[in-house]
């Protein structure tokens, strides 16, 4: 599902930061200055490897950190900052997380009915009790489970299973916009494919906004309309999933994609791989102008002591990277790397 | 010889209060000198019992039921604990899937280094350090002296899966099982991870077995491939064979399910259904429930090898003369 020109942004993050003090005066920029937008209807991938700060990123979204600096707006309205108790609930009920291991998040001790209808009876969308059960009902088959399965316990469900039952649970107060942390990566391959088609679907029929947060980039590349990678903290580049495939600007998804093993023998032995030099950085202390700097073939001087601006490059297509800085006249062969 | 391994009907079960698990239910392979074989499947399909029965780590309650696993023309399967450990660590050597559960966190990386050059190459505390300053060097592990007196969790994921690969190659075994060795790391670093060992792979002229349920780690890194499901090897073959010509259903449906890279298609071809229970498994093929091509005969007896060349066989009733014929839905004349 493309977006129209114009349209207005479901999700917009300005700016957004979120710090931790891990003590001893030190500050863990977990986000540091991430903007983008979300538009109704798309999904929108967001890559990065382990500690690059997109599951803390999808949190701050949902308002389950609190964000340190910047704003996010859902549909307009503020999400963080002061909220009344019935502000609160309204964006509670639009907003909704899938998580992304199914053993660790459902209570063992509920039926699946009670996991699932905690959310209707937090805002009282059912009138009594038989409507309830018919609510929980209705969202298993739609997720593709059944009836019988309504007074069983998580540890009865295999690993695929439980993930159907995280979504009825996100679906079941009628959301707009959900977060999905990883919700395959604990899954197997065969089973990894069942529970895309079946995110798939729901967001045909019910009209849905995804963030697809996740590190294997061919499922991502897969669901995702657009797609951001971040490295470290921030985003180094945005554009629409088939781009990003295509054309990719900045040296780190050039890196991550070339990293990829394609399971296809006879591409896999013509392939010549970009193997990133070294391990990530710590987040606590990042190295000064760009971070990637320190693993990238193309640094410079001016990457060292100037970080980069995220600008658009092409239409659509945004990236924080001197290379693509018209104002700074770099070129991308590792000649033009020594000057 | 020619095989260094030979696994035979191989059968193990896990005695549990439930009952018993048949996990691994009749597997056979070999592998010879030098080649990389890959087992894949998913989660329960049998692949890291396998693994652990050739090194013979099998918990407590489980048991070798049948089958003989030959290293070099011995057979392993019931040697001795004392004499398995001589071979063990030192002739056939294993990887685990998590580097930050592998590494004893209480030891200095050093030690557990020197641990298994005293205990098979007799070295003494001196040389012992040498060697393993030299083997962290050759994994790629810069200031290996430093990096000696250092605490696992003083390293970075990838740093700590190049210590475990150290330390399984610290007396150049013969037989390398990598089980999972790079899913609990990042693709960046699964790159540099696979990159080294089969570098390694060259220079000390190892034979690999990969414990994988990624299939693009096994097209890059394998020459033959066991695909496994519920205990049982469905199909093997090169890795040509697998991935252009499977016979298998099981084979198509995985590689199906795997979205492309370079190609958009709206729908993934999900696998339908869960594998099979194997305290209760199914009498015919394991895989006939899920399967879109499944007769009645599937249901009941479990089919036999079909030779498709010398090195690529398939245990379907499809390939059997009275079956339909079948196309794989994977044959769209795309691939070359």
């Amino acid at each position: 599902m493309k977006h129209e020109k114009g349209t207005k942004p479901l999700v917009e993050v300005k700016h957004l930061k979120k710090h931790f003090d891990v003590g001893r005066g030190q500050i863990l920029k977990a986000v540091d200055d991430v903007s983008f937008d979300i538009y109704p209807g798309e999904t929108f991938g967001l890559v990065g490897e382990s500690g690059c700060g997109k599951s803390t990123l999808g949190r701050t979204l949902i308002r389950l950190y609190e964000a340190t600096e910047g704003t996010v707006s859902f549909d307009g309205e503020a999400v963080h900052g002061r909220k009344s108790n019935s502000e609160r609930k309204k964006l509670s009920r639009s907003i909704q997380m899938i998580f992304q291991d199914p053993y660790a998040s459902l209570n063992q001790r509920m039926t699946v009915t009670d996991i699932i209808a905690e959310g209707i009876d937090a805002h009282g969308i059912a009138k009594n009790r038989k409507e309830r059960q018919q609510m929980v009902y209705d969202l298993l088959e739609t997720v593709g489970l059944n009836r019988s399965h309504a007074e069983r316990f998580p540890h009865e469900f295999s690993g695929g299973q439980r993930q159907r039952i995280g979504i009825a649970r996100a679906l079941a107060v009628h959301p707009r916009f959900v977060i999905a942390d990883e919700p395959i990566s604990a899954l197997d391959v065969s089973i990894q494919a069942q529970v895309v088609n079946l995110m798939k679907k729901l967001q045909q029929e019910l009209g849905l906004t995804y963030l697809f947060i996740a590190h294997d980039l061919s499922m991502v590349k897969h669901i995702s309309d657009r797609i951001g990678v971040m490295y470290l903290g921030g985003m180094v580049e945005l554009t629409s999933s088939d781009e990003l495939f295509e054309n990719p600007l900045h040296p780190y998804t050039k890196t991550l994609l070339s990293a990829i093993p394609v399971p296809d023998p006879k591409l896999e032995r013509g392939r010549e791989r970009m193997v990133l030099q070294g391990d990530l950085p710590s987040p606590i202390n990042p190295p000064s102008g760009c971070r990637f700097r320190t693993r990238c073939p193309f640094a410079t001087e001016l990457c060292a002591a100037e970080a980069p601006v995220w600008q658009e490059a092409e239409q659509g297509h945004w990236v924080a990277c001197h290379l693509y800085d018209p104002s700074k006249n770099m070129s991308l062969s590792k000649e033009g790397a020594g000057a | 010889m020619d095989n260094l391994l030979e696994v035979q009907d191989l059968q193990v079960s896990f005695f549990t209060y439930a009952g018993e698990v048949q996990a691994v239910r009749g597997v056979g392979f070999s592998l010879g000198r030098g080649e990389t074989l890959a087992i894949v499947g998913e989660s329960g399909s049998g692949k890291s019992v396998t693994s652990k029965s050739i090194m013979r780590l099998l918990a407590k309650s489980a048991k070798i039921k049948h089958g003989s696993i030959r290293f070099e023309g011995k057979d392993i399967a019931s040697l001795p604990e004392k004499q398995m450990q001589d071979i063990r660590g030192r002739d056939i050597s294993m990887i685990f899937q998590d580097p930050m559960t592998s590494l004893n966190p209480t030891m200095t990386i050093g030690k557990q280094i020197t641990e298994v050059l005293k205990k098979h190459r007799k070295l003494g505390g001196a040389e012992a350090n040498r060697r393993a300053v030299e083997l962290l060097d050759q994994v790629g592990i810069p200031n290996p002296d430093k990096r000696l007196k250092q605490y696992p969790h003083q390293l970075s994921g990838g740093m700590r899966q190049r210590v475990v690969i150290a330390i399984a190659l610290a007396c150049n075994p013969k037989v390398l099982i990598a089980d999972e060795p790079t899913t609990a790391l990042d693709v960046t670093i699964q790159a540099q991870i696979l990159e080294l060992m089969k570098k390694l792979q060259q220079e000390l002229d190892t034979s690999i077995v990969l414990i994988t349920h990624d299939l693009g780690v096994v097209a890059n890194m394998a020459s033959r491939v066991a695909v496994m499901y519920a205990g049982k090897i469905v199909e093997t073959g090169t890795v040509d064979e697998i991935f252009y010509e499977g016979k298998h259903p099981y084979t198509w449906g995985l590689l199906a399910s795997m979205p492309k890279l370079h190609e958009k298609s709206e729908e993934l071809m999900a696998i339908p259904g869960t594998p099979p229970d194997l305290s209760d498994p199914p009498m015919g093929c394991p895989f006939a429930a899920r399967c879109p091509y499944a007769m009645e005969i599937c249901h009941e007896y479990m089919p036999e090898y079909t030779e498709h060349s010398e090195t690529h066989r398939a245990a379907c009733w499809l390939q059997d003369s009275r079956a339909p014929r079948v196309q794989s839905p994977l044959a769209g004349g795309d691939r070359p």
